[in-house]
């Protein structure tokens, strides 16, 4: 028999684990937590043998379906209320909003060339919506892949934002977006230079050079290597150009 | 009796493919993982990565916690 929702709830996953009903953020045990944001994650219907086994590893298939009793009894009315329930199976109720799923949609967007993303898509909100990191802080196995998938994923439609922006010739935004792109994965080529790009666009060569340096500089510290030759051309013109000596007529 | 924390590790790679050096592995460490990681160290190279990974498991296997 399904449970009936009797309240709007919130669930962010993006850079903190909160749970909001009515403008209010509630406390949860941890155990409540961990369940609520794994069937967040899978976004529909799960068997409840997958979920004991899944939030429980270490434990018997007997005690992780204990467990799994115990936290659904445990969890506030509000929050059961939430999650949809019956013998075999679970899934968070269709009316809870996840910050996740809509970030997500948001980066598959962006990354379809075929599909025309709107201006509300194209907007600094979205940058924001794709700068953080997701549960940050937790280190379930079951989390770790969706945490490396998520990361990817906002890394890539960054990139993707910061090119449309330039093409808008919203020039800071642009910025803004490569910016978050590099604070995702300071070592990865591809956000750098879409940084630089930014900065070339708007005809701001020594900039676009100084963050190449600093790039190259953080390369041979880290790595001892240096910057592939495509990224490297960017800058090379202006480069050769800031070595040679001025001449006036 | 002895406590055994469990320790993780993780290693993300890609590779950048215009470079002359493509790999890239960042490698996330931790002796417990309810303290979270402890350590990250990027690498250019396998041998780096294994050497890494070796010292990890050893330091796991030469240390115990004890209540």
């Amino acid at each position: 028999m399904l449970a009936r929702p009797a309240t709007d709830l919130r669930v962010a996953m993006l850079g903190q684990f909160r749970v909001v009903a009515h403008e209010s953020e509630l406390t949860l045990s941890g155990g409540s937590q961990r369940l609520l944001a794994f069937l967040a994650l899978k976004s529909c219907w799960v068997k409840r043998a997958l979920v004991a086994g899944t939030l429980w590893p270490d434990s018997s298939d007997g005690r992780a379906h204990a467990s799994l009793r115990s936290a659904l009894s445990r969890m506030e009315q509000t929050i059961r209320e939430s999650v949809e329930i019956t013998p075999a199976q679970l899934r968070l109720a269709q009316h809870v909003a996840v910050d996740l799923a809509r970030s997500r949609a948001l980066a598959l967007r962006l990354l379809n060339p075929t599909d025309a993303a709107s201006d509300a898509d194209i907007s600094p909100a979205s940058i924001t919506s794709l700068s953080s990191d997701l549960l940050p802080d937790w280190y379930d196995d079951w989390v770790l892949l969706e945490i490396e998938d998520w990361r990817q994923l906002r890394l890539h439609a960054l990139e993707s934002l910061a090119g449309r922006l330039i093409a808008r010739r919203l020039f800071a935004d642009a910025a803004r977006a490569a910016i978050a792109a590099v604070r995702a994965d300071p070592l990865r080529e591809s956000p750098h230079a879409m940084l630089m790009r930014v900065h070339l666009a708007e005809g701001n060569r020594s900039e676009a050079l100084r963050i190449y340096r600093r790039f190259r500089d953080l390369l041979q510290s880290e790595l001892g290597i240096p910057p592939s030759p495509a990224v490297s051309a960017l800058v090379d013109g202006i480069e050769r150009l800031q070595a040679s000596p001025v001449t006036r007529r | 009796m002895p406590i055994e924390p469990t320790a993780l590790l993780v290693i993300r790679v890609w590779r950048e493919t215009e470079s002359a050096f493509p790999l890239r592995a960042e490698i996330r460490m931790t002796h417990d993982v309810s303290i979270g990681f402890e350590r990250t160290i990027n690498a250019a190279d396998i041998d780096t990565v294994l050497r890494l990974v070796r010292e990890w498991l050893s330091e796991i296997l030469t240390s115990a916690k004890t209540i």
